[in-house]
């Protein structure tokens, strides 16, 4: 019989309510004016999905007065053992609200979260025995200490010996690239050198459980892609070690995570693999081909509508296909067949000039050198309608020299719920991943 | 938590409010200011005393030495207080003040040294969040940086008490025998009426900070205000008979009413009594009431320490960092 396994991290319609300002409301106001509430946090936003996880929220029966907002807005969650998980959204979603109570460092309005098997609010002390931290972006030890001194304090506190706490303090500055700062005071440290200090503290204490929040912020590409790499080493070094990591880079969050929660006003709106997030889209299937025509000319002078009809025919065997766009070598022509989910046009990254209208949706497309071959990016509803259309453009007697095929990227995934744009990383990072 | 934890978190609580405390000059004039800063805090209510007992009628440092009796000042009642009931063992009502007033220095340290921690770990250093994950025991963390000031405070004492020794005539006479002599004092009976002086003091300051946990910067200037009103009531500067009859209440509630009392009889000569309300007691006695006192305000300390975690847990505020 095999032994249940216990979640690193369990969490059960978690609430918080936070107040809008800062402003203290005065006695004689509470006195006279009475303390308007309005019941339960708010249901989802309207046009909005809520995944099955989040279902039962706003059953807590507490209340929001005049100046208050849920933060966190009853948040189901279960981060298994030795797992690294992500939670995307953005700025105030509750990412570090739900960190902050998970640390212990913030008690919830509502519902009950586990670390490690032990309660967060009644239970903190053992909670903290079992983790550690790293938030981003912050002021990240005392200035008035060297390097060295900010991680050996860390180590006394956490009990661990002199002898043991040197050599794995040495190995964490060499992981962020910071053993020449070591003797360095720390207020003499840049932003980035600064959260890689921040770095190593969080991994000094070898937890079972490690918040990350936001721990690649402000860091150098090669920094930042020596933590990530130190981070998969880390986890893979001790089974059990789970990490639960919150970040603003996409692709961070894909590279690292085996499973990703996307959180937005207080709520996870939907929670897998990144693989089953983007398949759960149902964005279908992108293709982009390069193919010949029968005559095997892309030549000067190739008409357009011999190709449209081509497409089209192809087109039409095909149920799922939704979009098809045709980039001609030197020629342009589109068009679109009235009532078909099928659109010869242009170029989809932008408007290019002589746009010329016939039909439906015609869009001028942008020219190729002559002798290339043509390009089709086509939009497909399944694997199978892929497969298919491309046996009908065999069938129609086109030639495929070139095909690619594009996934959904977890930056659409995270368009679709949260439906704004990620914020931008910086460009020093973004450029390392 | 057990004992172990709290002793690993005062450790190194105590390593970083060392080097918080000493490392941000070069050690001659850190020493020069540990020196001369709580020399200055000491000798202006002395010389303050001094002025006015000469104006009272008095004769310098010998002003209170039962002679000002009649003074209309509150330096004049307390002679005057003092000269009703002291031993009259040659001990000056000036010895009495300086005594207390470079004792008091310690409350000081203690106190605002262990709350001003939360405002400097969570407004300053922003370090809060990273010590309550990985200290193993808060109370045992604030106490260890709070023993930095405490240090400093010793070597402030010791050289206040020095200086009123060979400068200015204070008899001090401290007891180096193991066993009881005159009134009771022994060095035993020293050091244990000044840890547990200073323990008490420490819980006072441990409720100081959960107080703080709560508030703004200004709570640093709550420490402060508290610490006046200690040095006011605990009979530091006046004995507790000259005080209104409303406020001798609360000093006999206080711990370092009877600490204060004690150490001086244990570091002067017999008859260092000044005041009715205290001068009954004997050392014993005023052990068992700081025991007691020092008991209540413990849980009173600790309880506030703890209410103060666990409401700053429910505000969110225990890691703010309110930037006004």
């Amino acid at each position: 019989m095999s032994t249940p396994i216990t979640p690193a991290i369990c969490v059960e319609s978690l609430t918080r309510r936070f107040r809008r300002t800062a402003a203290r409301r005065k006695a004689w106001q509470i006195l006279f004016r009475g303390e308007r509430r309005q019941d339960a946090p708010p249901s989802a936003q309207e046009g909005r999905t809520i995944a099955p996880s989040a279902q039962g929220c706003g059953q807590n029966g507490h209340a929001l007065g005049p100046e208050e907002f849920w933060a966190l807005a009853g948040i189901d969650l279960e981060v298994r053992s030795g797992e690294l998980f992500g939670l995307l959204g953005p700025n105030g979603a509750g990412k570090t609200t739900l960190i902050k109570i998970l640390a212990t460092l913030l008690a919830p309005t509502s519902g009950r979260a586990w670390v490690a098997g032990y309660d967060v609010v009644s239970d903190p002390y053992s909670v903290r025995r079992h983790i550690n931290m790293v938030s981003g972006g912050e002021t990240s030890g005392y200035g008035i200490l060297t390097v060295e001194e900010n991680l050996w304090l860390f180590s006394q506190l956490y009990g661990i010996p002199t002898a043991v706490a040197r050599p794995r303090i040495r190995r964490l500055l060499q992981v962020v690239q910071l053993e020449d700062k070591a003797k360095s005071k720390m207020n003499s440290l840049s932003t980035g050198q600064r959260q890689k200090l921040n770095f190593c503290r969080g991994f000094l204490s070898d937890p079972d459980v490690l918040f990350l929040d936001e721990p690649t912020l402000g860091l150098d590409i090669t920094a930042a892609r020596s933590i990530r790499a130190f981070v998969r080493e880390w986890m893979q070094e001790r089974p059990g070690r789970t990490v639960l990591l919150t970040t603003h880079y996409l692709a961070e969050a894909e590279e690292l995570c085996d499973r990703i929660a996307i959180i937005d006003h207080g709520r996870i709106l939907a929670c897998g693999s990144p693989a089953d997030l983007k398949s759960r889209l149902e964005l279908g299937v992108e293709l982009i081909l390069q193919v010949l025509t029968p005559d095997r000319s892309p030549k000067s002078g190739v008409r357009g509508e011999q190709i449209q009809e081509m497409l089209q025919a192809a087109g039409r065997a095909v149920p799922g296909l939704r979009q098809l766009n045709v980039t001609l070598p030197d020629a342009a022509a589109g068009l679109s067949e009235g009532g078909r989910p099928v659109s010869v046009a242009g170029d989809d990254r932008g408007p290019t000039p002589g746009t010329r209208e016939k039909g439906a949706t015609v869009r001028m497309l942008p020219l190729s050198p002559a002798g290339a071959p043509i390009q089709i990016q086509a939009w497909l509803q399944s694997e199978p309608a892929a497969g298919e259309f491309l046996r009908q453009l065999a069938l129609a007697g086109i030639t495929l020299v070139g095909i690619e095929k594009r996934e959904p990227t977890l930056e659409d995934v995270f368009l679709h719920w949260v439906g704004t744009e990620p914020p931008p990383a910086p460009a020093e990072t973004a450029a390392g991943r | 938590m057990t004992l172990a934890s709290f002793w690993r978190s005062a450790r190194a609580g105590a390593w970083l409010g060392w080097r918080s405390e000493s490392n941000w000059t070069d050690p001659f004039l850190f020493a020069l200011y540990s020196l001369v800063q709580p020399l200055a805090r000491l000798l202006i209510p002395l010389f303050m005393y001094l002025v006015i007992a000469r104006l009272a009628g008095g004769s310098g440092a010998g002003a209170g030495v039962a002679g000002s009796a009649g003074g209309t000042t509150t330096a004049g009642a307390a002679a005057a207080a003092g000269a009703s009931a002291a031993g009259g063992a040659g001990v000056r009502f000036f010895d009495f003040l300086y005594t207390g007033n470079a004792l008091f220095l310690y409350v000081g340290a203690v106190l605002s040294g262990m709350s001003w921690v939360i405002i400097e770990d969570r407004e300053f250093y922003q370090m809060i969040r990273y010590i309550w994950i990985a200290a193993p025991s808060f109370p045992g963390y604030l106490v260890g940086r709070s023993a930095a000031k405490l240090a400093i405070a010793t070597v402030s004492v010791s050289m206040a008490l020095l200086v009123g020794w060979l400068w200015l005539d204070v008899p001090l006479t401290i007891p180096c025998s193991w066993f009881p002599g005159a009134q009771g004092a022994s060095l035993p009976a020293l050091l244990f009426f000044f840890v547990l002086g200073l323990a008490a003091s420490a819980t006072m300051g441990l409720g100081m900070a959960g107080a703080n946990l709560l508030s703004a910067r200004e709570g640093g200037d709550r420490s402060e205000a508290l610490n006046a009103t200690l040095y006011l009531f605990c009979g530091a500067a006046f004995p507790l008979d000259v005080l209104p009859g409303w406020a001798r209440p609360l000093g006999l509630l206080l711990p370092q009413t009877y600490w204060l009392e004690g150490m001086r009889r244990l570091l002067l000569p017999p008859g260092a009594s000044f005041g009715k309300t205290l001068s009954g007691l004997d050392l014993q006695a005023l052990l068992e009431r700081m025991a007691v006192t020092g008991a209540i305000w413990a849980v009173i300390g600790v309880g506030l320490l703890w209410l103060g975690l666990r409401a700053a847990r429910g505000r969110g505020s225990l890691d703010q960092v309110t930037e006004h």
